[in-house]
């Protein structure tokens, strides 16, 4: 059997893990998007640019740490199910939505800030009008790394027993099926693209094109 | 009217602006100039309490604006910054409508104000509205960023050094578009410039600052004619050329003695003879005038229109110097934008000025 025969006899079960494994990113990359940004927002604030800075600095180095690091990191504290996996994804992923949101919210210009404070613009609206439309690009871009990352992370969750499109290729390992490793490599990998395809589309009509003009 | 009254600035031991008093008339431009860093940035943004100073108070027409609301008191002033600050992610129309939009006005109005006022500032709304600041020339977005400022059509323009970031010659035509602009909009405008020909060329009034503190401040013609030390002296000394007869507005130096009658009301008095000057204008044409006697109007009295050469207020001395010296008149009648006359200028009068502004 090749990897397209065994999708077509067994679809019904397939189907049902990519549903598990979309569940999955979809509710951590939700997560980590809120926390993301709440979090870069916060720290870009003009009197915690010391801790700006630090949260830089250290979310940079972070992303070196392996995720399956994470993945068995949290599985000694939460054990095993899906529940785990949300979580090590959601800390995984606000690292590169993190740093890029904190690093383009600091590197607004701050005559750019004063303008809109001086044409009379509240801070609140000086975030959502100025602040964020011009680091949109940056935060798109942190946004579609932490997909990426989640999308193949969420494959090794099948170890901690949270399900998805790990466990056909897990199983296949087990049972040496290279049709079944195959297929759920395939799988993996055509989400991730898509997933990045449906982001980008997003990203052109999120972002203004003003700031793509060269200057 | 603004008062700035005694207004300090300190950052830790250092003082920026040092017990400032200054009264801003209205209606009319303001400069404030001097060195680099001597607080003219800062004491703008105290203004629109972009900056809170240390001491002192600010009043506009009367009201403390420390007693208004800032965000408030920020939309209802024009704000041109230096390096202009445009927004790249709004297009020409998102940035003019920014304080409008925060007004709530609603789309339809605030796309036909910025239209309006790009046809202002002489930038076609059909190709500029949709353009985003990216795409325009340093000169285009200075008058951008003018128009911006006078979305909501605010009374008090604060500019800091607008036309800064551009080449002369483009410098030169932006600020006789905004003179011309100023002329119909009566703006109470405080500009800040470290250009001394600039501040000439649009200054109804001169403030002068050094090290936080005000050294002089006065109409332009007086300042430049009793500079009150020798700082002012010497800062000045870069306009005592007669180059800079372009610089000097005519109704600044205009004659004020003379008198406006009908052709025929002269005649019916008699009083030629003698008043020293009479200006004749008949409807709204100046027929021409009568200076000791001697009676000068347009070549040819046949013509069925006689219009006397006239100099605009806003001309520079170099243009009346000019207008003169071709028509051959020993005098020109300047005149303001509605017609009114306001003088008249002669070639010895120029000199004399050059005389005294050189020496
Ligand atoms: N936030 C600040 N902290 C400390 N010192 C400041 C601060 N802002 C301004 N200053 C100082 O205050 C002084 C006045 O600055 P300001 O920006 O008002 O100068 P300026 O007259 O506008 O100069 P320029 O013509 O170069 O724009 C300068 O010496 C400057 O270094
Ligand atoms: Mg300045």
């Amino acid at each position: 059997m090749n990897a397209f025969q065994y999708l077509g006899r067994n679809w019904p079960g397939v189907s049902a893990k990519i549903a598990q494994h979309l569940g999955m990113v979809g509710v951590a990359v939700a997560a980590s998007l809120v926390v993301g940004l709440a979090l870069g927002i916060v720290v870009s604030r003009p009197r915690l640019q010391k801790v700006g800075r630090a949260i830089i600095g250290i979310t940079g180095a972070a992303q070196a740490v392996p995720s399956v690091a994470v993945i068995a990191l949290m599985f000694v504290y939460t054990g095993i199910g899906p529940r785990t996996a949300v979580i090590a994804l959601s800390i995984y992923g606000v690292v590169p939505i993190l740093f890029n949101v904190s690093s383009a919210l600091l590197l607004v210009p701050a005559d750019i800030r004063e303008a809109a404070r001086g044409m009379g613009m509240t801070p609140l609206q000086v975030l959502v009008r100025v602040e964020l439309p011009l680091a949109s690009q940056s935060i798109m871009a942190g946004l579609r790394t932490a997909v990426t990352i989640d999308v193949s992370t969420a494959t090794v969750a099948s170890v901690v027993g949270a399900g998805g499109l790990g466990d056909i290729i897990f199983i296949g390992l087990s049972v040496v099926r290279p049709d079944m490793i195959m297929a759920g490599t395939l799988l993996v990998a055509s989400i991730a693209i898509l997933s990045d395809v449906l982001l980008a589309f997003i990203q052109r009509s999120v972002v203004s094109r003003g700031l793509s003009i060269p200057s | 009217m603004i008062e700035l009254d005694s207004v300090t600035k300190r950052y830790g031991d250092k003082t920026s602006v040092d017990r400032l008093s200054l009264t801003i008339p209205d209606n009319a431009i303001t400069i404030l100039l001097g060195p680099s860093g001597c607080g003219k940035t800062t004491t703008l943004k105290m203004i629109n309490r972009l900056i809170e100073p240390t001491d002192g108070d600010i009043r506009i027409d009367g009201h403390s604006v420390y007693g208004m609301d800032p965000i408030d008191l920020r939309r209802s002033i024009g704000y041109v910054i230096q390096e202009v600050g445009l927004f790249p992610h709004f297009t020409v129309e998102g940035n003019i409508g920014v304080v409008p939009s925060l007004l709530d006005w609603d789309r339809g109005r605030i796309r036909r104000r910025a239209g309006e006022l790009l046809e202002l500032v002489n930038l076609d709304p059909s190709v500029y509205l949709r353009r985003y600041p990216r795409e325009l020339s340093g000169g285009e977005r200075q008058r951008v960023g003018v128009a911006r400022a006078l979305a909501a059509d605010p009374r008090v323009l604060l500019m800091d050094e607008p036309f800064g970031a551009i080449d002369p010659i483009n410098r030169r035509s932006l600020q006789d578009f905004f003179l011309r602009l100023q002329t119909d909009l009566k703006r109470t405008v405080v500009f800040v410039t470290h250009d001394i020909g600039e501040a000439v060329k649009l200054g109804d009034h001169i403030a002068i600052m050094r090290d936080g503190r005000l050294v002089q401040m006065d109409v332009t013609r007086a300042l430049l004619e009793h500079p009150a030390d020798a700082f002012v002296e010497e800062l000045l000394g870069a306009t005592r050329s007669t180059e800079q007869l372009l610089l000097y507005r005519a109704a600044h130096y205009v004659d004020t003695a003379f008198t406006v009658m009908t052709t025929e009301e002269m005649h019916r008095s008699g009083v030629e003879a003698e008043a020293p000057l009479i200006i004749l204008k008949d409807g709204d044409d100046i027929s021409g005038y009568v200076e000791k006697g001697l009676l000068v109007t347009c070549e040819d009295p046949q013509e069925a229109v006689c219009r006397f050469e006239t100099v605009s207020g806003n001309a520079t001395l170099l243009e009346a110097v000019t207008t003169l010296l071709e028509s051959g008149r020993k005098r020109a009648v300047v005149q303001g934008p509605d017609g009114t006359i306001l003088g008249t200028l002669s070639v010895p009068m120029v000199a004399e000025i050059m005389a005294k502004v050189a020496r």
